[in-house]
């Protein structure tokens, strides 16, 4: 039964990836883009890990894609603007990343898959996405990155009132 | 497996039953309490006191035509109204209303789920619930709807924020993630008592998050002419009127469970099995109508004004009262 819902998540989450890419209304695309990242959630509670599951609902689907919306509405972008059929550099550049995206994806398949199990059985997932054991982590062993983490994001938050100050 | 399956759908069908009986009753129940607040009767003509009026309105929403905007959006416009009602429905999932009970040999806990990361999870639903308003406004094509967006969508990330820091003075203080567990840890002494600052600011923002008086920027009728919904007719409609109750309801719910002790009766006065449910009720019942009277008491704040008491004043006031809630719990350990 898992699997059957994992199938319908993921049928989703790379439904919503294409509508991203094909929706010609900004707001269709942004909308898209939520659908796949509660897709992701779903996927996410399906391997245990709770904590990314409600990370994941609050911190993207909800306030970032919130906040995109807001910005997308704000500025009235109605349609997309004048198509650029020219092959400009960034195209190209796309078109060479997504090609190694594909062979990156497709080396493991090519090495085969051995069908042997990993370490991550139900078990471990189970204790691993716990909020106690990755807070317990995230305070012990990888105290020093969070912290730094964290002045980083407070950096980057000064820094916009600092560039957004001198236009108000 | 199977009577798991079995419990669990019938739980989530008798719950979801209910709520919606509970939202369609909210509505007559505001309606008349406005009414007295306001030196008039309110709906009182259909049926004894008016009680059948929910079901009036109900039917009334069924046979009116269903207009869909020429400019609209259509998928959008569509999509708006279910966007708003399913997260707020959602929420539910995780709250407890009870402990459990004996029935045919099993024991039934009064909850659909328990799930670890319940806090979480509900502020995920709250973030999400934002697009349906959001959205809608923005699919009708309408000034008054935009402006009713742009202004919900604003309003609810400064307001999730401050909610959000309130909440984590609360769990510093139960140790816990799960309603459950905050519930059991306020037997003697309720989060109300432990965290006054907390359960104020929570009050506040809560309002805030779900758009209500006097935070209800998004509808503002009187400049907005309704706001984000200004467009939608019938069901549509009812819709988003359903969500707005459904997410009084919970919020009222949340509340009782994080701050006034769940189904416990306060300073450890031992709660007899039976009337646990019948607690926990009263709880959500006196907060419901708290929501009604002060709609009916406080004029509504200006936009700036709203933007300036969540940034400037209930952040920070959230913020210390983390670290002060951190001082003592670490004193107290």
């Amino acid at each position: 039964m898992t699997l059957a819902i994992f199938f319908v998540f993921a049928a989703f989450a790379v439904l919503g990836g294409i509508g991203v890419l094909l929706a010609r209304n900004p707001i269709h695309s942004a909308l898209s883009l939520v659908g796949t990242m509660v897709s992701l959630a779903g996927i996410y509670l399906l391997h245990h890990a709770e904590f990314i599951f409600a990370i994941q609902l609050m911190v993207y689907a909800g306030a970032i894609m919130t906040l995109i919306v807001f910005v997308i509405m704000l500025l009235d972008v109605r349609h997309e603007e004048a198509e650029t059929e020219r092959l400009g550099f960034a195209k190209v550049f796309g078109m060479v990343l997504a090609g190694l995206m594909v062979v990156v994806l497709l080396v493991p398949l090519a090495a085969g898959l051995t069908g042997k199990p990993g370490g991550m059985t139900e078990e471990v997932l189970a204790r691993v996405g716990s909020v106690e054991f990755l807070s317990e982590k995230l305070f012990t062993t990888y105290l020093l990155p969070f912290e730094i983490a964290s002045v980083l994001l407070l950096v980057g938050l000064v820094g916009a009132v600092a560039l957004a100050k001198k236009r108000l | 497996m199977l009577d798991f399956l079995i419990e669990s759908i019938l739980k989530v069908l008798v719950v979801f039953g209910v709520l919606l009986f509970v939202v369609a009753y909210t509505t007559w129940l505001e309606r008349r309490v406005l009414g007295r607040i306001q030196v008039r009767h309110g709906p009182n003509r259909v049926g004894f006191q008016g009680l059948l009026q929910p079901l009036a309105d109900g039917l009334k929403g069924f046979f009116k035509e269903d207009i869909v905007p020429a400019n609209a959006d259509k998928i959008v416009y569509v999509l708006a109204p279910v966007l708003s009602i399913v997260p707020a429905l959602m929420i539910v999932a995780v709250i407890p209303f009870g402990d459990s009970f004996q029935l045919f040999g099993r024991e039934i806990t009064m909850r659909i789920t328990d799930v670890n990361v319940a806090l979480l999870y509900i502020l995920g639903l709250a973030g999400l619930g934002e697009y349906g308003v959001m959205l809608g406004g923005w699919a009708s094509n309408n000034r008054y709807g935009l402006l009713g967006s742009l202004r919900t969508a604003a309003q609810m990330i400064s307001y999730e924020l401050a909610l959000g820091l309130t909440l984590i003075s609360v769990i510093m203080v139960s140790g816990s993630l799960s309603l459950v567990e905050i519930v059991n840890t306020q037997t003697v002494w309720w989060n109300a008592f432990k965290q006054p600052l907390a359960f104020f600011l929570f009050l506040i923002c809560g309002l805030a998050e779900i758009n209500r008086t006097p935070f209800d920027m998004p509808e503002a009728e009187a400049e907005l002419a309704c706001g984000f919904n200004i467009e939608y007719s019938s069901m549509k409609f009812a819709m988003f009127f359903m969500a707005e109750y459904a997410h009084l309801i919970s919020l009222a719910m949340i509340i009782t469970c994080l701050f006034l002790g769940g189904w416990y009766l306060p300073f450890g006065i031992p709660t007899p099995g039976l009337l646990k449910f019948p607690v926990f009720l009263a709880k959500v019942f006196v907060l419901v109508f708290f929501f009604i009277w002060e709609r009916g008491t406080f004029p509504r704040l200006r936009y700036d004004q709203i933007m300036r008491l969540g940034w400037k004043w209930l952040m920070p006031l959230a913020l210390a009262n983390i670290f002060v809630t951190g001082v003592v719990v670490t004193a107290v350990a």
